[in-house]
């Protein structure tokens, strides 16, 4: 069952009767396009954590990322007339992030190894285990970023997708616009690239956790 | 089932990925095969570590920030008045029409497509029959050109008007166009 958007509001913008749960993000998304701006206050609740630590996960820079995830959250306002009520939501909001993210990196270019970033280390929640163990974590967090780095956008959109933000492999295909053969390919060399990576740096970075 | 295969497979097994029957197969070899389960392990333990490793940096106090910057953008998006929005699509399909109409009139008669009605009339007479005279059609634009006079030799030549209605009924187009003589324009010798 198909829906388009603008056919549940009624001539002067009142959403008639929804064939979703009052709560839910797509009843929300009626609500703002009836006019309603606060009505996307749910949803950006709903979605900023996994958003932002998509963008900073895909980014590896906590300012881009914030820049990254905001701009994405507008773009998602701005297209919301484009959006079909018959599908995902959240496999929506996330390819637009992808996409954000991607112009990011494009625009960025090829990175330096990442640096110790004091900030993230006093906010890490084991800011409470003794400082060695905080440094080391650290530093094997930049190894990770750096092993990140070397992926290709698609690559790393594929693995972020599928192992770090747990989607399927349907929902991550779906959200990047793709088939689900060709994120199992990039999944699988993302996943070798990764592990070839951090084995040469971390010797127990695969199998025996740290 | 060899172990090349399964090691060539296990990527795809860890992550769920494959059908039943291969998995099966591969649950099978591994109970067989300690140095594939060793790796499947290895290859599960890795998605946990790196997904423990690539945490977001970010404070619950980070999230609430940026939920209300987020708003306030939101919030100025809103703002901005919405004949933005809707005016864009009208001057492009307008100037969409009037290139096409354009395009059409040059092709029809390329030399003297901008000159007035008036000054091409006897051209016109000798190419074809003079159309019936009916109610112009509502889509054709409405070209008018001033009183006739005609100009003297290396005077300008009158304005011709062309005014097209868009589909915003307050937003019209309003075409003047006048004829500059060119040499290009002049007929060539025929072969």
């Amino acid at each position: 069952m198909a829906h388009a958007t603008e056919s549940l509001l009624m001539e002067g913008g009142t959403p008639t009767r929804l064939p979703f749960p009052s709560g839910s993000l797509e009843a929300c998304v009626v609500r703002v396009l009836a006019g309603d701006t606060e009505a996307f206050g749910p949803i950006v609740e709903a979605l900023e954590p996994r958003l932002l630590g998509l963008a900073w996960r895909m980014i590896g820079d906590r300012d881009q990322a914030r820049d990254a995830a905001q701009e994405a959250f507008l773009r998602i306002y701005r297209s919301l007339r484009s959006f079909r009520l018959d599908s995902s939501f959240t496999s929506w909001a996330y390819r637009i992030t992808v996409n954000v993210c991607r112009d990011y990196l494009r625009k960025r270019g090829p990175t330096l190894p990442s640096g110790a970033d004091p900030e993230a280390l006093a906010n890490s929640e084991s800011h409470a285990e003794p400082a060695d163990a905080a440094v080391l974590r650290q530093e094997r967090r930049n190894i990770v970023q750096s092993a990140l780095d070397t992926l290709t956008h698609a690559e790393r959109s594929a693995l972020v997708l599928r192992d770090l933000e747990g989607l399927s492999t349907e929902e991550a295909a779906a959200a990047l616009g793709v088939r689900p053969v060709t994120v199992r390919s990039q999944v699988s060399s993302a996943r070798a690239k990764i592990r070839a990576f951090c084995a040469q740096r971390i010797p127990d970075s695969t199998g025996v956790r740290p | 089932v060899t172990t090349r295969h399964v090691s060539h497979l296990l990527h795809l097994w860890t992550g769920g990925d494959l059908d039943p029957d291969r998995s099966a197969r591969v649950q099978a070899h591994l109970k067989l095969c300690p140095t594939c389960t060793a790796e499947a392990e290895a290859l599960r333990g890795q998605t946990a570590w790196l997904r423990e490793m690539a945490e977001p940096p970010f404070s619950a106090a980070d999230h609430l920030a940026f939920r209300a910057q987020v708003m306030a953008g939101v919030r100025r998006e809103a703002a901005k008045p919405q004949s933005h929005w809707q005016v864009r699509p009208a001057l492009a399909a307008a100037a969409g029409i009037l290139l096409v109409l354009g395009a059409g009139l040059w092709l029809r008669n390329p030399r003297t497509t901008l000159v007035p009605a008036a000054q091409t009339a006897p051209a016109q007479a000798r190419m074809e029959p003079p159309p019936p005279r009916t109610d112009p059609k509502p889509v054709r634009p409405r070209v008018t050109s001033p009183p006739r006079q005609r100009a003297p030799a290396g005077e300008p030549t009158p304005v011709t008007r062309m005014e097209f209605q868009t589909a915003d009924p307050t937003l019209r187009i309003i075409w003047l166009a006048r004829t500059v003589p060119s040499p290009a324009n002049q007929p060539g010798p025929q072969h």
